[in-house]
C-alpha cells in the first residue's frame, strides 16, 4: 500500500515524465518542420508565417546556378570519400576478425578513436599535417579528410556485421570445396553486403554533410555544399536554403533509413 | 598404459574385418599455447564404419575433428585418407563432408541451394545437380522445403538439410561435430534414428563427436573414449561398456561403480583372488595390489552368489525410474554404490532398510586403480 | 615467436611437416590486410595529434605557447565558456535523450515508436548546418520564438536571442540528443519492465522505484552518454559560429581565428591539445568507471 502522500508525488512524477517527453518532441521536431515550411514560400524576404506560397525557391536552386557547383563538388567528394573508407575498412575488419591479429583490438580503437575528438582541435591538427604536405585546399586532400572522417562509423558498422556472420559458414563452404578465396567472396562478403551498403551510405552522408574540416582544410577555392550554406547564412541569407535544406532533409533520411535498413536484412 | 591398449584394440581387425582402412591417422600431436591437447593420437578408421570420439569437454575430441577437417594444422603425426597424405590439404582438396553443431547453413540460400553447394563447387552439370539435389532431400524427408531460407526451419529440420548438403557429393569421410548438441530431447531420438538410416543406406564412413554416452552408444560401431588428449578407450559400445579398459572409461562412460580392493596370487590355481573387506573371490585378472572394481549398477542383484562380490548396506535413496528401480545405498567397508534393480523384484528397498546385494565375477571388471 | 613454441613441442628426432593447413589467415595475410587501414590512421590520426602536440611546444614561443593560451584574456574566457556551455547542453542532452529512450521503451504503439525515433534522427538528417541554420531564423529578432513570446504578452519588445550563450546551448543540445538517446537506449531497453512494477507491488513509490530500480541499471549508459556527449560538445564549431556569433568565443571559433586571422598557429595548437587533453580526460574516467565496452556500445 502506498500512502497517500506518495500516491500524489507518483502523479507528479509521472506528469513531470508527460510534460518533459512532449516538451522534447517539439524541441527535435518543430526546428525541422519550420524549414520545411518556410522552403514552400514565395515571399521575398523570409517570415512566418509565409504570406505566399509556392515553389520559386525550389526552382530557384536549381536556376539560379550558385549552388549546383558546390553540390556537384559534394557529390564527387562524398562518394570517393565513402569509396576509400570503404577500400581501407573492408580487407582490415576481414583480417583483424578472421585473423586472430595481436593488437587488432588496438588498432580498432585507434580507428574509432576520431570519433570522439573535439572536432575543432582535430582540424587544427589535420590543418598542420595538410600544411606540411601541401594539400591544403586540394581536392585530393578533401576527400582523404572526409574518408578518414568516416573511418569510425564503418569500422563499427562492419566489425558489428563480422561479429554476427559465424566464422563456420566458411569452414562450411571450404568443406565442400570452396577455397577460402571462394568462401570469403561467396559466403561471407555475401552476407556482409548489405553492411557495406549501409556502411557506404553512412559515409557518404557524413562527408556529404561534413563543415569543419572543410572550412580548415578546404582553403578559399573549394567549396561544398555544407561549407557553401555556411558562408551564406553568416553573411546574408538566401531564402533558398530553406528548399536546399529540405531536399537535404529528405534525402538524407531516405539514404539512411535504406542503411538500417539493410543492416537489420543480415540478421 | 590406457592409451596402449586403445591403440591395440584399433589396429586389431574389427568385428567389420576384412574391411579396408578409410582414414589412418598415426601420432598426432597438438599443442595451443604449450598446453598439449592432443598426445599422439592413433586410430584407424575403417570403410563403411561409424566412429565416434566421446569425452568430455576439453578432451581435444573436437580439435581432433577440426584437425581431420584441416582446420587446423598439426604439430607432428601422420593422417591418411584411402592412404592418401592429406595433412598439407586444404579442407577443400580432402573431399569430406562436415556438419556443424549449429547446422551453419547459408541464410540467404535456398535450402536446395545449400544442398547444391558442394556439387556447384564440382561443377556437376544443372540436370545432374536438380536430380541428385532432390533425391538428397528426399532422403531427408524435406522435398517440400526446397525453396524455403534456412531461418524458416525449426532446428531438426535444418540438421537435416545440413546433413543432406554434407553427404550429397558422396565425401570420402562425414565429420559430425555434436551435431545433434543443440535439439531437445525428444527430437535427438529422432535425429539418432534418422542418422542411422542414413548411415545404413548410404555406408559413409563417419566420425562423430559427442559428449552423450548415450547418444555414443545408439549410433556407433566403435566409439573412442577421449580423456586429456589421448584415448582412454577404443573398441565396439558392447565390449567397451562391459570391459572398460580403464577407470576414466568406467567411470564416464559405463557409469559403473568403482570400488578398492586388493588382489593377490591365488595359490591354488594360475589366476588371482580378489578381496574387498571380508569378501574374496577369484578373478582373471594379472594385476596384483591395489586395484579397482569396475561394477555396473546392473550387475548387483539381491541375492547372494557363490563366487562374486557381496555388499551389504543401507539404503539411503531409491527412485523408481519404470522398469528399474536406482538404488543408492552405503555399503559397509566401501562406501556409496549405486544399483539398478528390477522394479518388479520383490523386497524392501526404501531408505533406512539394509539390503545385501552381489555381483557375479564375470560381471565384474578388474582395473588398475 | 609462436613458431618457436611449435618447435618446442615437437619431439626430438622426427620431421616436422611442412606447412600444414589452418583455416586461420596466415599471419602475413593478415597484417597485409589490415595495412593499409593502420597506415591511414596512422598518417592521419596518430601523426597529426602528435604534430600538434609537438608543434605546441616546439613552435612560437614552445612551451610558453601554453602560458600564452592560458594568460590570453580572451581564451581564457573561450574556455570558460565553451565548459560551462558544453556541461549545460550534456545536462539537457541526457534529460531529454533520457525522456525520449524512456518514451521509446514504454511505447507500445508502432506508429508512435516511429514518430519518436523520426524525430531522434532528425538532427542527423538535418546535417550541421542546416539545423543552426534553422536556429538561426528560429531565435533571429522577427524570427518565431520572438514572435511568439510577444504574442504571449511575455515581453513587449523582441528579446535578443540570437548570438547568445543560451542560442548556442539550444544548437548544441538539438545536435547532441540523438547520441544521448543512442547510447541511453541499449540500456533501457534492457530494463525488464516487471522489475519496475514488483518493487512498486512491494510499496515503492514511483519515483523511488525509478531510482532504486531503473538508475542502477542504467547507470553504465548514463556514464557512457555524459562522457561521449560532453568529448563532442567542446569541439563545436558550426554551432558556435552561426548562432553565438562573435559576442559568444567557443574554443573552437577562437582557434579558427588563430589561424585565419591572426597567423598564431602555435597558440592554436596549444589550445587544441588543451581541449583534446579534456575530451581524453572525460572518455578515459568514463571507460574508467564503466569499461570500453559501454563507451563502445554508446556509439551504436
Amino acid at each position: 500500500m502506498t500512502t497517500r502522500s506518495g500516491k500524489v508525488g507518483d502523479r507528479l512524477f509521472s506528469l513531470a515524465g508527460r510534460v518533459g517527453a512532449v516538451v522534447a518532441f517539439t524541441f527535435m521536431a518543430a526546428p525541422a518542420l519550420f524549414i520545411v515550411v518556410l522552403s514552400f514560400s514565395n515571399d521575398k524576404f523570409i517570415g512566418f508565417p509565409p504570406k505566399t506560397w509556392g515553389l520559386d525557391r525550389y526552382t530557384s536552386v536549381f536556376t539560379s546556378g550558385t549552388w549546383l557547383d558546390p553540390i556537384s563538388l559534394s557529390l564527387q567528394v562524398a562518394a570517393l570519400a565513402a569509396l576509400l573508407a570503404l577500400v581501407l575498412v573492408v580487407p582490415a575488419v576481414l583480417g583483424m576478425k578472421r585473423g586472430m591479429l595481436p593488437g587488432a583490438g588496438l588498432i580498432e580503437a585507434t580507428a574509432i578513436a576520431p570519433m570522439l575528438f573535439p572536432i575543432a582541435a582535430y582540424a587544427v591538427a589535420m590543418y598542420a599535417v595538410f600544411a606540411e604536405a601541401g594539400l591544403i585546399g586540394t581536392f585530393h586532400g578533401i576527400v582523404l579528410s572526409h574518408a578518414i572522417h568516416a573511418v569510425p562509423l564503418v569500422v563499427i558498422v562492419l566489425s558489428t556485421a563480422l561479429d554476427r556472420v559465424r566464422p563456420e559458414l566458411e569452414l562450411a563452404a571450404m568443406t565442400m570445396g570452396a577455397s577460402r578465396a571462394r568462401a570469403w567472396v561467396g559466403i561471407t562478403l555475401r552476407l556482409l553486403t548489405p553492411a557495406v551498403l549501409g556502411g557506404a551510405t553512412l559515409a557518404f552522408v557524413s562527408s556529404f554533410d561534413e563543415a569543419v574540416f572543410i572550412t580548415f582544410l578546404g582553403g578559399p577555392g573549394l567549396v561544398t555544399l555544407p561549407k557553401m550554406i555556411f558562408d551564406s547564412v553568416q553573411y546574408g541569407v538566401d531564402p533558398s536554403i530553406t528548399a536546399i535544406a529540405t531536399i537535404l532533409m529528405v534525402v538524407t533520411a531516405g539514404l539512411m533509413l535504406g542503411a538500417t535498413q539493410l543492416r537489420k536484412d543480415v540478421r | 598404459m590406457t592409451t596402449v591398449a586403445g591403440v591395440e584394440r584399433g589396429t586389431q581387425p574389427t568385428p567389420d574385418g576384412a574391411r579396408s582402412v578409410a582414414l589412418h591417422v598415426r601420432s598426432i600431436r597438438k599443442s595451443f599455447a604449450n598446453q598439449e591437447v592432443l598426445r599422439g593420437i592413433d586410430l584407424d578408421v575403417h570403410e563403411g564404419e561409424f566412429l565416434t570420439l566421446l569425452g568430455p569437454s576439453g578432451s581435444g575430441k573436437t580439435t581432433l575433428l577440426r584437425i581431420i577437417a584441416g582446420f587446423e594444422s598439426h604439430d607432428s603425426g601422420e593422417m591418411r585418407l584411402q592412404g592418401n597424405d592429406i595433412s598439407r590439404l586444404s579442407p577443400a582438396q580432402r573431399d569430406l563432408g562436415m556438419v556443424f553443431q549449429q547446422y551453419a547453413l547459408f541464410p540467404h540460400m535456398t535450402v536446395a541451394d545449400n544442398v547444391a553447394y558442394g556439387l556447384k563447387m564440382r561443377r556437376w552439370d544443372s540436370a545432374k545437380l536438380r536430380a541428385r539435389v532432390e533425391q538428397m532431400l528426399e532422403m531427408v524427408g524435406l522435398p517440400h522445403l526446397a525453396d524455403r531460407k534456412p531461418r524458416q526451419l525449426s532446428g531438426g529440420q535444418q540438421q537435416r538439410v545440413a546433413l543432406a548438403r554434407a553427404l550429397a557429393y558422396e565425401p570420402k569421410l562425414l565429420l559430425m561435430d555434436e551435431p545433434l548438441g543443440a535439439l531437445d530431447k525428444n527430437l535427438r531420438l529422432q535425429m539418432e534414428e534418422e542418422l542411422r538410416r542414413v548411415h545404413r543406406q548410404l555406408g559413409t564412413t563417419v566420425i562423430y563427436v559427442t559428449h552423450d554416452q548415450e547418444e555414443a552408444l545408439a549410433l556407433s560401431d566403435r566409439i573412442a573414449v577421449m580423456q586429456e588428449g589421448r584415448f582412454a578407450g577404443l573398441d565396439t559400445p558392447t565390449a567397451l561398456y562391459q570391459r572398460p579398459p580403464s577407470t576414466f572409461v568406467a567411470r564416464f562412460f559405463s557409469n559403473a561403480n568403482l570400488i578398492p580392493a586388493t588382489a593377490s596370487s591365488d595359490p591354488g590355481s594360475e589366476g588371482a583372488v580378489v578381496e574387498v573387506g571380508d569378501c574374496r573371490f577369484p578373478a582373471a585378472t594379472d594385476l596384483r595390489g591395489d586395484v579397482m572394481l569396475a561394477v555396473r549398477p546392473r550387475s548387483l542383484r539381491p541375492e547372494t552368489v557363490a563366487d562374486g562380490l557381496t555388499i551389504h548396506g543401507t539404503v539411503i535413496d531409491s527412485l523408481l525410474m519404470g522398469d528399474d528401480r536406482q538404488v543408492r545405498l552405503e555399503a559397509a567397508g566401501v562406501g556409496p554404490v549405486v544399483a539398478r534393480i528390477s522394479a518388479a523384484q520383490p523386497g524392501e528397498f526404501e531408505p533406512g532398510a539394509t539390503v545385501t546385494l552381489s555381483a557375479a565375477s564375470h560381471d565384474i571388471t578388474v582395473l588398475a586403480p | 615467436m609462436s613458431a618457436a613454441m611449435q618447435q618446442a613441442t615437437v619431439p626430438a628426432g622426427r620431421a616436422r611437416p611442412g606447412k600444414t593447413w589452418s583455416a586461420q589467415l596466415s599471419r602475413r595475410t593478415a597484417v597485409l590486410m589490415v595495412a593499409p587501414l593502420v597506415l591511414a590512421v596512422l598518417l592521419l590520426v596518430v601523426y597529426p595529434i602528435f604534430k600538434l602536440l609537438y608543434d605546441s611546444l616546439t613552435q612560437g614561443d614552445g612551451p610558453g605557447n601554453y602560458v600564452e593560451a592560458v594568460s590570453s584574456k580572451a581564451i581564457r574566457r573561450a574556455f570558460v565558456l565553451t565548459l560551462l556551455n558544453s556541461a549545460a547542453v550534456t545536462v539537457l542532452s541526457l534529460g531529454l535523450g533520457a525522456v525520449l529512450a524512456w518514451t521509446l521503451r514504454l511505447a507500445r504503439r508502432r506508429l508512435v515508436t516511429a514518430l519518436v525515433w523520426a524525430v531522434v534522427l532528425l538532427p542527423f538528417w538535418m546535417g550541421v548546418v542546416v539545423k543552426n541554420y534553422a536556429f538561426a531564423l528560429l531565435l533571429a529578432r522577427d524570427g518565431l520564438v520572438n514572435t511568439a513570446l510577444r504574442a504571449l504578452g511575455i515581453v513587449d519588445e523582441p528579446v535578443q536571442l540570437l548570438y547568445t550563450p543560451w542560442a548556442v546551448i539550444a544548437g548544441m543540445t538539438y545536435t547532441m540528443i540523438p547520441y544521448a538517446v543512442l547510447a541511453l537506449y541499449p540500456s533501457m531497453s534492457a530494463v525488464d519492465l516487471e522489475l519496475l512494477n514488483a518493487s512498486q507491488g512491494l510499496g515503492a513509490s514511483r519515483s523511488r522505484a525509478f531510482r532504486s530500480v531503473l538508475l542502477p541499471l542504467v547507470l553504465p549508459g548514463v556514464i557512457a552518454a555524459t562522457a561521449i556527449v560532453f568529448a563532442i560538445s567542446i569541439g563545436f564549431y558550426v554551432t558556435p559560429v552561426l548562432l553565438g556569433g562573435a559576442q559568444t568565443p567557443f574554443i573552437a571559433t577562437v582557434v579558427g581565428d588563430d589561424i585565419f586571422t591572426f597567423f598564431n598557429y602555435p597558440r592554436a595548437a596549444a589550445a587544441s591539445v588543451l581541449l583534446l587533453a579534456i575530451a581524453l580526460a572525460a572518455i578515459g574516467t568514463a571507460a574508467k568507471a564503466v569499461g570500453f565496452k559501454s563507451l563502445r556500445g554508446g556509439l551504436g
